[in-house]
């Protein structure tokens, strides 16, 4: 019995030996906190690390794209030479021999043998007897010229046709240019034409044609655009295509200035849009302004003007080589947009349309409109297609805006964790504030009521009990000692609560003081968002105002008033 | 239509209404073509300023004048090819700061000011936000369109 007498010294110690192994344990606690914190830490590094390896690895698949694609531009640059060069010899034959022509210095038989050898050249080309036919005129040649204009209708009557209305045009030959020019007329189907009405359009646009040639195109014109108005669905395609134009116009916003909206609300892609469109206003103006306001770059006199456009005749337009031009064009986008292939896939679906061999009118003035150095038309005729697609586009234009306008959202949402308000304008900071703090309470006093003691802390003092009891009553020491663990397991649990609901407390003042600030910066942004968007929306009268303005008329280059100076002075 | 709060009786029996709005028997491309072009079309002066009568009156617009207003309406749509209804006309309201808009229900024969935070009926909502945006006169509501019309008429057409 008396080696059972546990003195109190050796249950102090017993006491002392539990509290440090309390300690440790309190120590082992926060040694994993404190590596949890490291891992979160190194997580976020590793985060940071792929994300800039991505960009890496996305920047560097750029860069070789770019620079395969310049190759391939090299290489199908070369096939066009080699295919069709024989053809750009032709072509700078034609403006050679009318401009040699005017000078009277070459003879008439140089410029005839220079051509024969241009129709051993280019066999079936419609170009090389159109030359041949030049040739025979100016050699006063008829049977010749006949033969070979004969010819050069057969391969190509429209362009034949085309260019000796201009030809006789350059040659102040009014009534044969017109005659030549009605000939044309008569082959258009307004359904379905090929893009060498752009030359007309160019000719009519740039004043280049006599009164009556004039009046001939803008009937015509007239009567086309009307037909085609009464097909079921035109006027909604030609909206829908401007809709389309318009809307690439608009440009990505990454949200750079909104950063709570960007990331915090689920509002924001609704906002984005809507902000977009606002701010394509100012670059839509801008684009119309640029071209209406820009001077006529085809300054000089009738026979230069004529000149250019008939290079641009022989040069354009040519079926056989439009294949490898709509390749050279989309390696091109892709070059200027630095090797986004979405992005120049999108422009080249619109752009592409310009090299489309047959389209109705309307298209080939929307295409005019758009990309005119695509078509091969000069300044003034994008003017003019703008002005004669005028109702399209504003339609278009103020349908898109109504729309985007319908879609601003009425609320704008937070949401933090598990927690969302909304607001209409950003003044409701302090209710908003206020309902976030009553969530977070809400869901701390739930965590602090969770925070107790478990089954194993009762379990364990039961036990005790029973075994510090059955101890006492067979006098067992050992068991006793045994049984006192359980009571001092439960102390130090009970203990440990409070530290728990502490971190609790804190943890969750936390929350609320970050989410407080997040509100501020919430509803401040709110606010920035709807200043802007009203400065950007704003932009929209004065644009709509500036369509609504463009006439036709204002872009037809009138040669009239210098004709009739000049046949006053001559009847003088 | 049934909201809380203040509750909006209809102005007078639905089964006298004369509706210049009831699809007739003209099908057809053509008449589809063409109701689309007049839907476009400018809004006569007459038309716009019985439609503002929806603010001056209020809810105190009588009997005799909602059918002096159904009656312009119908004179206005007159010569449109049927194909879809006219369900409303929703407008901004300038009767006071705590009314944001007010509407014209042609399916449930209603006129009410809203305020800030009431909701509409499903069909009227979705003009709600673009009827407040200020530069449009009023909103017309079809089944799958909306059209805004400006102050001089013109109108743009949200599909």
């Amino acid at each position: 019995m008396s080696e059972r007498v546990i003195s109190q010294a050796n249950l102090n110690g017993i006491e002392r030996s539990i509290s440090s192994l309390g300690r440790q344990m309190d120590f082992v606690s926060s040694m994993v906190d404190t590596v949890q914190n490291q891992v979160a830490t190194v997580d976020k590094r590793v985060e940071i690390v792929y994300s800039d390896f991505c960009r890496f690895v996305d920047m560097y698949r750029q860069k070789t794209l770019l620079i395969e694609t310049r190759q391939e531009i090299e290489s199908v640059s070369r096939t066009v030479e080699k295919e069709f060069g024989h053809y750009e010899t032709i072509r700078r034959h034609a403006i050679g021999i009318l401009q040699a022509s005017d000078l009277e210095v070459i003879k008439k038989e140089t410029i005839y043998n220079v051509t024969e050898r241009l129709m051993l050249d280019a066999p079936g080309y419609w170009l090389a007897p159109a030359l041949v036919a030049l040739a025979a005129w100016i050699m006063d040649n008829k049977e010749l010229a006949d033969k070979a204009l004969k010819e050069a209708m057969k391969r190509d009557d429209e362009k034949t046709s085309l260019f000796f209305s201009l030809v006789n045009r350059r040659a102040d030959r009014f009534d044969s240019a017109t005659l030549w020019l009605d000939r044309y007329f008569g082959m258009q189907d307004p359904y379905k034409m090929e893009r060498k009405i752009t030359v007309v359009l160019d000719g009519y646009a740039n004043g280049i044609y006599g009164p009556d040639a004039k009046g001939m195109c803008a009937n015509k014109i007239k009567r086309w655009i009307q037909e085609l108005s009464e097909k079921d669905g035109f006027i909604e395609e030609q909206r829908e295509q401007w809709s389309k134009a318009l809307g690439n116009m608009q440009e990505d916003s990454n949200g750079e200035d909104y950063p709570i909206l960007v990331n915090k609300s689920p509002t924001w892609s609704e906002l984005s849009s809507v902000l977009q469109w606002a701010r394509a206003h100012k670059k839509i103006g801008s684009y119309f302004k640029e071209i209406f306001d820009s001077h006529s770059n085809q300054k000089g006199n009738l026979k230069e003007k004529t000149d250019k456009i008939l290079m641009n005749l022989v040069q354009n337009f040519d079926a056989k080589e439009l294949p490898k031009r709509l390749e050279l064009k989309r390696l091109s986008l892709i070059i200027e947009e630095q090797g986004n292939v979405d992005k120049a896939d999108k422009r080249f679906d619109i752009e592409a349309k310009a090299y489309e061999e047959y389209e109705d009118f309307s298209q080939h003035l929307t295409s005019i409109a758009l990309a005119s150095e695509a078509n091969g038309a000069m300044k003034n005729t994008q003017k003019l297609a703008i002005s004669l697609s005028k109702e399209w586009i504003i339609d278009a234009y103020e349908d898109l805006t109504a729309k985007k306008r319908s879609k601003v959202p009425n609320n704008v949402v937070l949401k933090i964790a598990e927690w969302k308000g909304s607001t209409t304008d950003g003044g409701n900071e302090t209710q908003l504030v206020s309902e976030m703090k009553d969530h977070m309470k809400d869901k701390m006093e739930k965590k602090l009521e969770d925070v107790k003691l478990e089954g194993k802390h009762w379990g364990m003092l039961i036990t005790g009990i029973c075994l510090a009891g059955y101890g006492l009553m067979v006098m067992n020491t050992i068991l006793i000692l045994i049984g006192l663990i359980g009571p001092v397991y439960l102390f130090f649990g009970m203990r440990g609560l409070e530290p728990k609901r502490e971190d609790i407390r804190q943890y969750y003042d936390g929350i609320i003081e970050d989410s407080e600030k997040v509100i501020k910066g919430f509803c401040a942004e709110v606010v920035d968002f709807f200043c802007e968007y009203e400065e950007e929306d704003a932009y929209y009268e004065g644009v709509r105002s500036y369509l609504m303005g463009i006439s036709p008329h204002h872009f037809i280059e009138n040669d009239d008033k210098k004709r009739r100076m000049i046949l006053n002075k001559e009847g003088a | 239509m049934k909201r809380g709060g203040h509750m909006p009786k209809p102005l007078y029996n639905h089964n006298k209404m004369k509706s210049g709005f009831q699809a007739d028997r003209m099908t057809g491309s053509s008449k589809i073509r063409t109701r689309a072009k007049k839907l476009r079309q400018k809004r006569s002066t007459g038309y716009m300023e019985a439609v503002k009568q929806l603010d001056v009156n209020g809810c105190k617009m009588t009997t005799d004048q909602y059918e002096q207003l159904i009656q312009v309406m119908d004179e206005e749509f007159a010569d449109i090819p049927n194909g879809e209804r006219l369900e409303g006309i929703v407008a901004k309201c300038y009767l006071g700061d705590e009314f944001e808009v007010h509407a014209l229900d042609l399916i449930g024969n209603i006129i009410h000011h809203y305020k800030k935070g009431e909701a509409m009926p499903k069909n009227l909502e979705r003009a709600r936000r673009i009827a407040q945006h200020g530069s449009y006169a009023y909103i017309e509501v079809y089944q799958s369109m909306l059209i805004a019309i400006r102050a001089d008429g013109s109108g743009s057409v949200i599909n």
